[in-house]
């Protein structure tokens, strides 16, 4: 019974037209973020002028290429204009995924969750029929072209969306957020130069209720936008929202990305009008938006793609196999739509010292890393232990003896006090990096109920 | 489907516009109370430009007394000379922080005082004539710790430094040059704070990256770690190298200058974070902090900000006049005065930071 409804399930069919407009955007709003980032020099900024990079566990071999950087950026750029165009797709979007998910994982330094993102959808796009509607592709080989597709195929772009949003909710439950207002406390009454809103960013009652309606918000938008009832309504809260947040911090397109994909939540209808009018300013002809053909469905796809989501839905709570207090260790706190949750500062000095020799070395970070790089790691574990090997291989001497490394950190999270945050009696030159635990993590010192 | 797409482009634009003029907010009236503006002027108006009027004043002195000596070098208008420098290179101490505006875009902490000197290099220029002071390799032959070399350590003794001048026309030519490389940047910095740039800068009171709040903090903490608490102190104990290395301090041809030199930085953070030169009354940082209170538990953080100021200073002044003879002969001492400086940037750089939301990494990029 269960294999047959999910078998129907698989069959269902519906308009092409979503994917397209979602392809289109989708494809645009990367070549804006691509050229963006080139022209705000972050290329340069954030990839060539670092000395030294931070590589994400197994995936060491990912390194900068130098000035073909700048190529990669360009052919990242080229494949999402594929997208947008819909020439050809399957390549396009597998190399848009490559190229972008290479370009992350050049340094997790730059790690946001926005990126994480795009790499998923990227992904799952991949494996989408998104180019067999209004497409170059379809001119070219009109026997790809089909008005209709299966279902699951705009269902699972809207899982991921709803994914993104439901457990960015989740991770809101927590007594920092609810109960303390916590970090909007820090964030927001420095930004009351904001037209209208700002004047209330002083007052107690607003960062609760800048708190409680984000997390309700985050909860709740999914579903509000799969009933077509309350979807106007959604829509509305969406752009309200993201317009909000855009304003606030500095999160670049993110925003746009955010309210143009949750169109897909729109009927069949709404979609097709959008093709016709987009179709009409491009000349595109109208016989190939009505051939009333139907996308051959799937097996192999649909079962990929369940894997995909179940891992999507446990990944987020890994943090559970860990001792510790989540927000100190960030052991488990990537992948998992853990946006805006905290607010953390930190400061890192590391001491080299070669056993037998009375004199240590403190290091300049500096000289080491960018300011931006310094920052993020003096508050990662997995990063302040990554920057201690490479000072050990770094100071190595010619006779192949390499330093004992220690750290005196100290950490400040969502306003209380700064602490202790690594064990400074810790040669971390001999710890190894891995998924396992991190014992000499100092513990918190307090408690954060939620999840 | 009219109706629709003029509601999408409604709200695109609802949520757009607003962005578009957020960068540098215009309204300054904070209603979180405090008023950033007032800030803003209290460090223009008390600390940076009556600091820039007596710095260049100070020079002025410093060209009259190098024109003196160089007209008729002897030993008492060489030590009215040192005491010229020394009293300029204090005044230099209370704006050496303020590398914003003009300051920056000409380099001049960089062309003012980068230490350690080039003896050689300069001995070069003297025999062969200066090269032009603009080029940035040229800094460390250029403003205080060249003119240190000159008049303080360009030969043995008072009366070999007043020969030299009085047989090498090019140490005199030299001196003045340096001198007035320094009043010409010093006038165009105070000049373009005299001429729009301190109302620029206390308006620009938004709390962007680009705000003058969060740029002068971010200085004023590179100038903490970079320029008090590693050059003047941490360098020359060896904190950083395999050995102590005296031959760093500030101000090595007269090194019994040194810590006052250090005193009188130190001093300037101090102002710098009270927003005035008064103990008693409090604007500054300090007062913002003191008004923000997000720091939860424990004691006010101005107040350990400034205790450790205290006993930043205490440490100071149990060590000797010279530091080239404090790390030769007790460099404990100054480890000690290093690690009490480092304490303070935990809390400046980390508490008072996080506090008042101004990021560290003057990287624009995207956050999550």
């Amino acid at each position: 019974m269960e294999f047959r409804t999910s078998k129907k399930y698989v069959e269902r069919m519906g308009h092409a037209a979503p994917l397209a407009v979602f392809r289109i955007y989708f494809g645009m709003m990367m070549l804006a973020g691509i050229i963006r980032f080139w022209l705000n020099g972050w290329i340069e900024k954030l990839y060539l002028l670092p000395r030294f990079h931070f590589h994400y566990l197994g995936f060491e071999f990912v390194t900068v290429p130098g000035n073909w950087t700048y190529a990669l950026f360009a052919l990242c750029a080229l494949s999402a204009t594929g997208i947008m165009l819909g020439y050809r797709y399957r390549l396009s979007a597998s190399l848009f995924f490559l190229s972008f998910t290479y370009i992350e994982l050049m340094d997790k330094t730059t790690y946001l969750n926005h990126y994480y993102f795009i790499s998923l959808v990227a992904f799952l796009l991949i494996f989408l029929p998104a180019n067999r509607y209004f497409s170059i592709d379809t001119l070219r080989n009109p026997h790809l072209n089909c008005e209709f597709v299966p279902r699951w195929n705009i269902d699972a772009l809207r899982l991921m969306l709803a994914i993104v949003y439901f457990y960015a909710g989740l991770a809101k439950l927590n007594s920092e957020w609810l109960f303390h207002a916590q970090p909007l406390r820090i964030w927001l009454p420095t930004q009351t130069d904001i037209p209208l809103l700002g004047t209330l960013f002083g007052e107690e009652w607003m960062l609760y209720a800048m708190s409680w309606g984000g997390a309700i918000y985050d909860l709740s938008i999914p579903f509000l936008l799969l009933y077509s009832r309350t979807r106007w309504f959604a829509f509305g809260l969406v752009v309200f929202f993201h317009g909000l947040t855009s304003i606030l911090f500095p999160i670049g397109m993110f925003p746009y990305i955010m309210i143009g994909s949750t169109l897909l939540f729109f009927s069949d209808g709404f979609h097709q009008k959008i093709v016709n009018r987009l179709a009409a300013l491009v000349r595109f002809p109208a016989k190939h938006l009505h051939n009333g053909i139907t996308a051959p469905s799937k097996t192999l796809v649909p079962l990929l793609l369940s894997v995909f989501f179940l891992f999507q839905l446990l990944i987020p709570f890994r943090y559970l196999l860990y001792p510790g207090e989540l927000f100190w260790t960030e052991e488990g706190y990537r992948f998992s739509w853990r946006v805006m949750l905290m607010e953390k500062a930190g400061s890192a000095t590391f001491v080299l010292s070669f056993p037998g020799e009375e004199k240590s070395i403190q290091i300049d970070n500096r000289a080491h890393l960018t300011p931006f790089q310094e920052k993020q790691m003096s508050t990662q574990p997995d990063l302040i232990l990554e920057y201690a090997h490479y000072l050990r291989d770094k100071y190595r001497k010619p006779d192949g003896r390499t330093p004992q490394v220690f750290v005196r950190s100290h950490v400040a999270l969502n306003g209380r006090k700064s602490a202790p945050y690594i064990d400074p009696t810790i040669d971390l030159a001999s710890e190894k990096p891995g998924l396992h635990p991190k014992k000499w993590i100092l513990p918190f010192g307090h408690e954060i109920q939620g999840l | 489907m009219l109706r629709s797409t003029k509601l999408f482009i409604f709200l695109c634009a609802a949520c757009i516009l607003p962005a578009g003029c957020n960068d540098e907010g215009i309204d300054n009236s904070n209603k979180d109370g405090f008023n950033r503006q007032e800030l803003l002027r209290t460090w223009a108006d008390s600390l940076i430009l009556p600091g820039y009027t007596n710095y260049l004043q100070t020079l002025l002195d410093l060209k009259q007394s190098a024109t003196d000596f160089i007209d008729k070098p002897d030993t008492s208008a060489l030590r009215k000379l040192r005491s010229s420098w020394l009293n300029s290179y204090i005044a230099w101490q209370y704006v050496a922080l303020y590398e914003i505006g003009k300051a920056e875009s000409v380099s001049l902490r960089d062309f003012t005082n980068t230490y350690p000197t080039s003896p050689a290099n300069i001995e070069k220029y003297l025999a062969n004539g200066a090269p032009n002071l603009e080029l940035p390799s040229t800094r460390s032959e250029q403003g205080f710790p060249a003119l240190d070399y000159l008049i303080n350590g360009s030969a043995g003794s008072d009366t070999g430094i007043v020969n030299r001048y009085i047989s090498e026309d090019g140490l005199g030519a030299y001196t003045a040059l340096l001198i007035d490389r320094l009043i010409d940047l010093t006038t165009q910095v105070r000049d373009h704070w005299d001429n729009g740039y301190r109302n620029q800068f206390m308006e620009n009171s938004g709390s962007s990256a680009s705000s003058s709040v969060n740029k002068i903090v971010n200085d004023y903490m590179f100038y903490y770690e970079r320029s008090l608490r590693a050059a003047k102190v941490g360098i020359p104990a060896g904190v950083f190298s395999s050995m102590p290395l005296s031959d760093r301090v500030e101000a090595y041809y007269h090194p019994a200058a040194s810590r006052t030199l250090f005193m009188h930085a130190l001093q300037n953070c101090i102002y710098f974070f009270n927003g005035t030169r008064s103990v008693e009354s409090s604007a500054g940082l300090a007062a913002y902090l003191d008004h923000l209170q997000t720091i939860q538990g424990g004691e006010q953080l101005s107040l350990l900000i400034n205790h450790q100021f205290v006993v930043i200073t205490e440490k100071a002044l149990l060590l000797r006049e010279s530091f080239k003879e404090q790390v030769e002969k007790d460099n404990q001492g100054m480890l000690v005065l290093f690690d009490a400086l480092q304490e303070n940037v935990v809390l400046l750089k980390v508490d008072m930071m996080q506090a008042l939301n101004i990021k560290v990494d003057f990287v624009d990029a995207d956050g999550d």
